[in-house]
């Protein structure tokens, strides 16, 4: 796994933040974690990776973010439904982007969301996963990548 | 086309002819013999004339006896006479040769000859009757005076008073006998009609049942085939199905096809559909152009059969957690030709994902130990135990560092400290790993370093900028572990000759260090010698011995990097080429044992200290300004702080006395550096000691 990789995934949520009307949008350190203990947030939009690297990348990020995403950007209606809406949204700019950087030799899914704890988030128990922690406004989200090689 | 539907349909075909056949020879035959009724019908007719006016005629006799007074009402009854007696006779004869005559309604209507027996002798009875009759009767029409008409009249009337009966007689037998004959007639046709229409119900049940049966013998054929169709296809472990020239999938395919790409209702799907969200765009475009390649007549299937680019595919299958599952298929295609043309092409896929994760499992476990190997080779060398205890120390180095990066940070300067506390740890991987000669480590580490010296020299930190560090963190990670497991599988059978640096350490000798020094002073290209004292002497903690070690092995590396010059240099400086490095431990008094490293090189260089204090960005030259020469040699103890002109191997990291002065802190010691330009460098440990239990006793 290199840094550009990781990089295409983490641009693509910058990005979607950027043109919200709070710009400001930092990203943390990133850190490693065990899938024994994901990492996961109150709601997660989650996309399959299939190619040279494969495996899941998602962003998850707490209610009161997604509540404070939606308003800026212009949604009063902060239901369940428009939050699981948003994170999918924020999830598909991520594969967007995946998709436009690796091109053809990759195969990027559609977002799936889910609500709730970690344990609906399955992943390989014996590999690490990257967290890159994404600050916005007072909040922090973040993206989780586990990915491994095709070739090992 | 005709033929074989005669064929198969000949019985058939015969029956339905034969029914239409029977039905128009009743009909013939019907319309036939209803002529021949109309027509006898018309003979009865007039033959009930013929009596009528046989009656008239004696009528008109006796009309024309009363009329002889008057000449009006005689002419009128002489000419109704005529017309009876011509109406009768033309009539007769006609019965007797066939002719035309004048029926009821005054048209002219055709009498057939009468051919019965009876109706025969009734006709020729009344022809002998009727030809005198008939004289007496044209005589009364001649036109004599009323005399002679009168004695006419009397031989007449005499005559028919005689023969009248019997005429009406003969005339009344020949309508009976007509009536017969016409009756008869209507008898056989109903008979024919009869026979006819049996035949023909017969006719059309024998096609019925016969008809029906091969009908429902031939549904149960087809029934029973298409069973044994969909039998094989709900059973058959392979993907199968037809696909036409417009790459659509046929209705029928086998079931496991829906189970193998978890998709329902395949049947008219594209080939395109089916496989476009399962595999890369790359993939889909080749398989479509060789799908086309197999649609032409022009192309021999054998010479592209080896460009299937379907034959061992990757597909990726998303489940409802998004993510991929990934299969192996392989699809085979076989040409289904109709009429000497392709018509459709029949594709098999099987699922060969076992296999194919076998073959990798093979090439994997084949690498993984050509890598053990490697990494064998790399720590071959160490001692076993030694090195268990630093990879059980860069484990939980590394989960320091990686719970440094967790602590969440957005600001420049709190992202900065982040970095120094890593490099902190990473340094003494480092340090740790070139005093084992664990190159993979040290080359790692270095690395590892390497960027966190490229993330300092940013003007600007973030958080992004870390991710080559949480990269190369991974590697350690897992270079870590396929050191750990080698470790513990050379430590079960190595324990009985340990070797290198714990046996160089607790026997004494610590000729380790001489290792150390050997090689960093060849990186360095310097020639040094070691000279140790006091070591072997005192018996040490586990702890105390560790110290003692990182501080040798820091002090070494400082002192033939920094300290003792080049070869040269010291040849210019009337020095020896060789530079000298004295260790020595020695308990200066019962409670505090000290520890030295002392150097003959160049000394500290204090310009040196200023000039990358003020380049790190910690101090400004007014600060600086008012440091006495013992401040400012303590600044080697700053976090980060480091001389070396440019980072490698054995110098630049800048952490190791910083990491050497808190440890010796947390045991309550002293360090001292005592440093003379151009004469050397002493650094001074002092240590508060109790002898450990087991010597004390």
């Amino acid at each position: 796994m290199s840094e550009e990789t990781l990089k295409v995934f983490i641009d693509g949520v910058v990005n979607y933040f950027r043109h919200t009307s709070d710009k400001d949008v930092k990203v943390g350190s990133p850190y490693l974690v065990e899938n024994t203990h994901p990492t996961v947030f109150d709601y997660t939009g989650i996309i399959g990776v299939s190619g040279p690297y494969k495996g899941t990348v998602y962003f998850t990020a707490p209610k009161i973010l997604l509540k404070h995403l939606l308003l800026s950007l212009g949604e009063h209606e902060t239901s369940n439904e428009n939050i699981l809406d948003i994170v999918g949204e924020v999830a598909n700019t991520i594969s967007g982007n995946a998709r436009s950087e690796f091109g053809q030799e990759f195969m990027i899914s559609v977002p799936v969301m889910i609500e709730g704890p970690p344990t609906s988030i399955q992943m390989p128990q014996e590999l690490r996963s990257y967290v890159i922690p994404i600050y916005w406004k007072a909040y922090s989200a973040a993206v989780v990548i586990c990915l491994e090689s095709s070739s090992s | 086309m005709l033929h074989t539907l005669l064929g198969k349909y000949r019985n058939i075909v015969i029956s339905i002819a034969l029914f239409l056949l029977l039905d128009a020879s009743v009909l013939l035959l019907n319309f036939y013999i209803s002529f021949e009724i109309a027509d006898d019908a018309s003979g009865v007719n007039l033959s009930g004339r013929q009596r009528m006016l046989s009656q008239r005629m004696v009528k008109s006799l006796f009309d024309i006896e009363y009329s002889m007074e008057n000449p009006i009402e005689l002419e009128r009854a002489l000419k109704e006479l005529n017309l009876t007696v011509n109406l009768f006779d033309t009539t007769l004869s006609a019965f007797d040769q066939g002719a035309t005559v004048t029926g009821a309604d005054g048209e002219p209507v055709k009498i057939q000859q009468v051919t019965s027996e009876k109706a025969r002798v009734a006709v020729d009875n009344a022809k002998v009757i009727w030809k005198p009759y008939k004289v007496l009767l044209e005589d009364v029409q001649s036109d004599v005076d009323l005399f002679e008409l009168g004695e006419r009249m009397s031989a007449a009337i005499s005559y028919a008073s005689m023969n009248n009966l019997t005429l009406l007689k003969l005339m009344n037998d020949l309508t009976i006998e007509l009536e017969k004959v016409a009756s008869s007639k209507a008898t056989r046709l109903r008979i024919i009609q009869t026979v006819g229409i049996t035949l023909a119900l017969v006719n059309f049940f024998i096609i019925m049942f016969h008809f029906l049966r091969q009908l429902k013998e031939s549904d149960q054929k087809v029934e029973s085939a298409r069973k044994e169709t969909i039998e094989i296809l709900e059973t058959v472990n392979e993907g199968l199905f037809l696909l036409d020239n417009n790459y659509v999938i046929s209705s029928q395919y086998s079931s496991v096809l829906e189970e193998m790409f978890a998709r329902k209702k395949i049947g008219g799907m594209t080939l395109e559909e089916l496989l476009g969200e399962i595999v890369t765009n790359k993939d889909l475009e080749t398989s479509k152009r060789f799908i086309a390649l197999l649609f032409r007549e022009d192309i021999k299937s054998n010479l592209i059969s080896d460009l299937n680019p379907l034959r061992k595919i990757e597909v990726n299958i998303a489940d409802s957690q998004g993510r991929f599952i990934n299969k192996f298929f392989s699809f085979t295609f076989e040409r289904v030709y109709e009429d000497n043309a392709i018509k459709d092409v029949l594709v098999t896929v099987n699922d060969i994902t076992e296999r194919v994760i076998l073959e990798r499992e093979l090439a994997l476990t084949k690498e993984q130990s050509e890598r053990q190997i490697e990494v064998l080779t790399s720590i071959l060398h160490a001692n076993p135990e030694l090195l268990q205890i630093y990879v059980k120390d860069v484990f939980n180095s590394l989960s320091e560092v990686n719970a440094i990066l967790r602590e969440p940070s957005k600001s420049d300067v709190a992202l900065r400290r982040k970095l120094n506390d890593i490099h902190v740890f990473i340094h003494r991987i480092k340090g740790e790993a070139a005093s084992l000669s664990l190159d993979s480590f040290e080359e790692i580490a270095h690395e590892f370093e390497q960027n966190i010296h490229e993330i300092r020299d940013k003007k600007e930190i973030g958080g992004d900028d870390f991710l080559p560090l949480v990269v190369r963190l991974e590697k350690l990670v897992k270079h870590a572990e396929s050191v750990r497991t080698l470790t513990e599988k050379l430590a079960s059978f190595a324990s009985a000759a340990p070797s290198s640096s714990i046996r160089s350490i607790n026997d004494g000798s610590w000729n380790h260090l001489d290792d150390l020094v050997q090689t960093v002073s060849e990186r360095q290209e310097k020639k040094v010698s070691l000279v140790k004292s006091g070591l072997s002497e005192i018996d040490l903690s586990e702890e105390l011995r560790s110290l003692i070690n990182d501080i040798a092995i820091q002090g070494i590396r400082n002192s033939v990097v920094h300290g003792i010059e080049s070869p040269d240099e010291r040849l210019e400086l009337n020095k020896g080429d060789a530079g000298r490095i004295d260790i020595r431990l020695a308990r200066s008094s019962s409670s505090v044992l000290e520890f030295s490293i002392k150097d003959d090189g160049y000394g500290i260089d204090s310009d040196r200290i200023r000039a990358a204090a003020i380049k790190s960005g910690n101090w400004t030259e007014e600060q600086l300004d008012g440091f006495d020469q013992k401040r400012l040699v303590s600044l080697i103890f700053e976090p980060g702080f480091s001389t070396a002109k440019e980072h490698t191997r054995d110098a630049g990291g800048g952490v190791g006395m910083d990491v050497i002065k808190k440890r010796v802190n947390a045991l309550r010691g002293k360090i001292r550096v005592q440093s003379r330009r151009g004469i050397g460098t002493k650094i001074s440990v002092s240590i508060p000691f109790v002898e450990s239990a087991e010597k004390a006793a």
